[in-house]
């Protein structure tokens, strides 16, 4: 009996060996220690009550090891299973705990936005436009009713709000209540503002355009095989389009666009972040490729990281990128020359649908917890 | 697939068992022996064949005799094994069956340890008996190995869904568990039938939600059908196991990603498409949804379509029975009239109800069939509730009874799951064992699901377009055709809701499309007639009375009216039969009386409702001292020799129900500018008056008048207007009721 509880007790408290690699007890030990301990205090009362012997295994030195050994047991098959849960769930990053301030949205978000120094999150009900920064001040809800709201760009400047949706693109005043006008018709699939130019998708389509006192379309839209998913301004003179299947560069000659050339994909790309040379393109199942952009005719691959179950969106602020994971939570990455290193895995922020490096934090949306969240960003 | 039907297997081991026994030395033994072990693979070829014909016993007794002559040829042993083991059941009663089927497999093995497609047989055999289920993983593990070390996708895909079907019942027996909290010992079905607030009280304060239940067994499950489906991307059951967890756990994005590839790898396999279909309906891609859905529907066989578009489950069981004795010409007629009359909104080219439908039927294939118990999903308790209601969006299931004391004997051992509708108040309980994929109604819930199903056969609330529904007003007023037609002309004063429709939308203006829809019973289309404009949202002065004809013979008819904003998705409609009748040539006739605000001729000498202006009141609602305009048309008045008609006109408002008696009202306008002419009563006020006028070649007189309600309580009035032609003493009447209220329309 003695050494049974012995034994039992050092499960619990032994350490080195013990220890995983992350320092994380294996619960498996804990549990079974627990589980000793437990059953072993329980039947060590029981045969302090009951001391006369009726057969079988009613003596003392034989209840309390029998008990010891099956609570040990038990609570090693429930600890083992939190371990093997823990380690299904951190299979390709480590725990992550990030700190940051959380914004409750009254809508199931969608996307989210940031510009300058505004947050601009799309919804059902409508874009949420909250001011960026630690207290994430409400600014109000603009384009109410309007229904399926796809990309969306803004102008602090002019005090501008466009809005594409699947009936045409809208604009709205960013700050104040005056109602929006349709200032595009047609589906717009994707759409990226820079100054008073405006890249347009337009299902499988791309078109520049101009925002003046109104939106007109500029030079002849460029045709592509897929559907326009999302655009991107790189500088003054380059665009990038992602299609479902391609990354495309177009140059801007005068009022053209020229195709420069391109990237395919295996899988249906979703959605593309770029930093400075680097392009990430969140590719759903495919996982998250990284991009050398710094030769726009010949795009090409600089890794692939296929660590989490989809990829919904990525972002990337001073080399470490920022993985939407979907009910995963948010992975956090560091790009290297030997490609993506993982830094850990963050699932107490609920379905990370989407996120967006802004120019003092990292921002994310909570789809199933309807809420915006800033993230402090991670130290280089 | 493996077994018979998998001839690339049966050859190869046809080939092998062959080139074993050519390459036998010789003697007179060994040429006995191969000349017994080629009867055997002949035999073995034929039990094949029977087997395929569906002479199962036949088939077994050619695997047995083959068995005999070439004991080691364990092709032979594995077929007899598999047909055995398709026989039998899980029943008690299968025991000997199983224990027959497992024996073969196991000397199969024995002969030839590498084959994977032994371990996966031998695998679902254990998945049927009982306590030997735990040995069915292990089983399974073997024929994955062994199939990867032979690089045999088939088999590596169909052994990782089993492993994912083992993994996710796992998961399923705990998935939406609730713990029973204050003095709650179990969930009574009972008390939730005859007591409409138990299962919301008892979901709500008696018990909590464990969060993450089973997520080990959830996410291995997700791991064994994802590896399948990269094994064989076409593979149904793999990609049908991902395709539920991903939906289950809204992943839709992840779902409708798989549901390409798998559609792009196994292009014929229509429940692909309907995968497919499924998931883009519930992205809102309607469109492509029903561009899905057909190329499905087209790729299943006559049998499965009839089963998959089948209405009996959403018909009242006597409407289902009359159903079920339809031919099928008469059925897909039922279909399309059903369907057609069921559709939400003319307006969009899409059947919304029609694409849920198809989606619900989809849903349950994919989460409730269980190919083990040869059951598809629309087939099952579960099924039929899904396809009723939809989803539910409350599930619970409390963990399975011990107490063999239980109210129902029933539940004991049984895992209790609940569905619970909030908005009408459904629930549904079902009891089902742990590790299958099956549930049935718990106690006495079948006669409450047929008491609801008579009630309520089916219901559309998720579907999105019913969410955002308005309803319009229509007044419709018939008039007699021109001289040339026998037609009847028909006008329909329609109120769109856009103040109501634009409310809460941060838009200036948009476009808006509205129309009349006229079906004759069948649902066939008489009219349609569709329109564009811009509107703007938030102006006082925007009208909302819209207003169509159309010239229809008699007959029995149908419209409706619609109006939908693209922009916003909120759409309005309004519906109702349609009794057109001929305007005799002969007799005194009289047109509806149209009931609008205001009426003013727009001619000196009108002749009929074309020459007024009218601003329709479509709802025939009025406001309390409001003014009651009325327009109507007289047909076949009696000239004198002069052209000259004389007749009366009688109104009389009568009360058909209100809050205080006793009023009065007057006429203050209208062709006789009978100004001062005042009635009062109790229940029923009249006014009448007397009309000379020259008819000309007019083929109708039109009349026109006002009348004031004065302090007319709130309520319900019927009209009757009474033509009485005081040269030929013929009398006609009109009918209408509307409403004096303080609501807006």
């Amino acid at each position: 009996m003695t050494r049974a509880l012995c034994l039992a007790l050092a499960l619990t408290t032994a350490p080195g060996p013990l220890l995983a690699q992350d320092g994380r007890i294996p619960r498996k030990w804990l549990m079974a220690g627990v589980g000793a301990l437990v059953t072993g205090a329980m039947a060590t009362v029981y045969a302090l009550a009951f001391e006369q012997d009726i057969g079988g295994c009613s003596k003392a030195t034989c209840v309390i090891p029998v008990s010891v050994v099956l609570g040990g047991g038990i609570g090693y098959m429930i600890g083992k299973e939190m371990d093997d849960l823990y380690a299904v769930r951190y299979s390709h990053a480590p725990p992550l705990k990030l700190r940051g301030r959380e914004l409750s949205l009254t809508m199931v978000p969608n996307d989210v936005v940031v510009h300058d120094s505004t947050v601009l999150v799309t919804g059902t009900e409508g874009v949420e436009v909250v001011r960026a920064g630690p207290t994430l001040d409400r600014l109000g809800l603009r384009a109410r009713g309007l229904r399926g709201i796809g990309d969306v760009a803004a102008d602090n400047g002019r005090n501008l709000l466009l809005v594409g949706s699947a009936v045409g693109l809208y604009r709205f005043p960013l700050l104040g209540d005056d109602p929006g006008t349709l200032a595009y018709p047609g589906e717009i699939s994707a759409l990226s503002a820079d100054g008073s130019r405006l890249l347009l998708g337009l299902g499988l389509e791309v078109q520049l355009a101009r925002i003046g006192d109104s939106v007109e379309a500029v030079g002849t839209p460029m045709a592509e095989d897929a559907r326009v998913v999302d655009v991107a301004w790189q500088g003054n003179q380059m665009a990038w389009v992602l299609t479902e299947e391609r990354l495309a560069a177009y140059g801007l000659v005068g009022d053209s666009l020229v195709f420069r050339g391109a990237m395919p994909f295996p899988v249906l790309a979703r959605r593309v972040s770029i930093a400075d040379s680097v392009a990430l393109v969140s590719a759903g199942s495919g996982g998250l490729y990284a991009l050398d952009i710094r030769n726009p005719a010949a795009p090409a691959e600089i890794t692939n990281w296929s660590g989490a179950r989809f990829v919904y969106d990525a972002a990337m602020r001073n080399g470490i990128a920022y993985v939407a994971g979907g009910p995963e939570g948010l992975y956090v990455l560091r790009l290297t020359a030997a490609g993506f290193e993982a830094v850990g895995l963050s699932r107490g922020v609920g379905f990370v649908a989407a996120v967006e490096a802004g120019p003092d934090a990292i921002y994310l949306l909570d789809r199933t917890g309807l809420a915006l969240r800033r993230l402090d960003p991670q130290p280089e | 697939m493996t077994g018979l039907r998998n001839p690339p297997v049966l050859v190869t081991g046809l080939l092998a068992a062959l080139a074993l026994a050519l390459a036998s030395p010789g003697g007179a033994a060994a040429q006995e022996a191969d000349d017994a072990v080629a009867r055997a693979i002949r035999l073995v070829a034929d039990a094949n064949q029977m087997a395929l014909r569906g002479d199962t016993a036949a088939a077994l007794a050619r695997l047995e005799q083959a068995t005999k002559l070439a004991p080691n040829l364990s092709d032979a042993h594995y077929r007899r094994g598999m047909l055995l083991a398709h026989q039998a059941g899980n029943e008690m009663t299968d025991m000997f069956k199983r224990r027959a089927a497992g024996a073969a497999l196991e000397r199969a093995i024995r002969i030839e340890r590498g084959n994977p497609s032994y371990y996966l047989e031998l695998g679902r055999l254990r998945l049927k008996q009982g306590l030997g289920r735990l040995g069915a993983q292990r089983m399974f593990d073997l024929a994955l190995n062994a199939a990867r070390q032979r690089g045999d996708a088939a088999v590596i895909a169909e052994t990782e869904a089993e492993l994912g079907d083992i993994y996710h019942r796992r998961f399923q027996a705990l998935d939406h568990r609730r713990l029973m909290t204050n003095d709650a010992s179990q969930f009574d079905p009972d008390e939730a039938i005859n007591n409409p607030h138990y299962a919301k009280d008892f979901l709500t304060q008696r018990t909590s939600e464990i969060e993450d239940s089973g997520e080990l067994d959830l996410r291995r499950a997700e791991a064994h059908y994802r590896s399948g489906a990269t094994a064989w991307p076409g593979h149904d059951r793999a990609n049908a196991g991902l395709l539920g967890i991903l939906l289950d756990e809204q992943r839709i994005e992840e779902f409708h990603e798989q549901a390409r590839r798998f559609m792009a790898a196994a292009p014929k396999n229509p429940r692909a498409q309907l995968f497919l279909g499924l998931g883009l309906w519930r992205m809102g891609r309607a469109a492509e949804a029903t561009r899905a859905f057909d190329r499905g529907l087209a790729g299943l066989t006559p049998g499965e379509r009839s089963r998959l578009t089948n209405l009996s489950a959403i018909l009242r069981r006597s409407d289902a029975e009359d159903y079920q004795g339809l031919t099928a010409a008469q059925r897909a007629e039922f279909d399309r009239i059903y369907w057609a009359a069921g559709d939400p909104l003319r307006l969009t080219p899409e059947n919304e109800h029609l694409l849920e439908h198809l989606a619900r039927a989809a849903y349950a294939d994919l989460r409730f069939s269980a190919p083990e118990l040869h059951l598809r999903g629309w087939d099952t308790d579960r099924g039929v509730i899904y396809m009723r209601y939809g989803p539910p969006p409350v599930v619970a299931s409390f963990a399975p009874q011990t107490d063999r004391r239980s109210t129902d004997p029933a539940a004991v051992g049984k895992i209790t799951t609940v569905w619970f509708y909030p908005e009408r108040n459904l629930r549904f309980v079902f009891y089902g064992p742990p590790g299958y994929n099956f549930a049935r109604f718990a106690g006495e819930f079948q006669a409450y699901v047929e008491d609801t199903r008579y009630q309520m056969p089916v219901k559309y609330d998720n579907v999105p377009v019913n969410e955002a529904m308005d309803s319009i007003s229509v007044q419709v007023a018939a008039f007699r055709g021109t001289r040339t037609t026998d037609s009847t002309e028909l006008v329909f004063f329609a109120g769109l809701p856009l103040a109501r429709m634009a409310e809460g939308v941060d838009l200036i203006e948009g476009p808006i499309e509205h129309g009349l829809f006229i079906t004759d019973p069948l649902e066939r289309d008489v009219k349609v007639e569709r329109r564009q404009e811009t509107v703007r949202f938030h102006s006082e002065s925007q009208l909302e009375q819209r207003t169509f004809t159309s010239a229809l013979p008699a007959g029995e008819y149908r419209f409706r009216v619609e109006a939908r904003q693209p922009t916003t998705r909120r759409a309005a409609r309004g519906a109702n039969r349609l009794e057109v009748d001929d305007f005799a040539r002969s007799s005194l006739m009289l047109s509806d009386v149209v009931m609008a605000d205001r009426v003013a001729p727009r001619l000196e000498v009108p002749t009929g409702h074309r020459d007024f202006l009218i601003d329709p009141n479509p709802a025939m609602r009025y406001t309390p001292g409001g003014e009651v305009h009325l327009l109507w048309e007289m047909y076949n008045l009696t000239a004198d020799s002069l052209s000259s008609v004389w007749y009366d006109a009688e109104i009389v408002l009568r009360v058909q129900s209100i809050e205080r008696r006793g009023f009065a009202a007057r006429i203050v306008g209208g062709v006789l500018d009978a100004v001062g002419t005042t009635a009062e009563g109790d229940d029923q006020v009249s006014v009448r008056y007397e009309v000379r006028e020259t008819l000309g070649n007019r083929d109708r007189l039109p009349g026109w008048v006002a009348v004031d309600l004065e302090d007319a309580p709130l309520g319900t009035y019927v009209l009757e207007l009474v033509i009485t032609d005081r040269i030929s003493g013929q009398s006609a009447l009109r009918r209408r009721v509307f409403t004096v209220s303080d609501i807006d329309q």
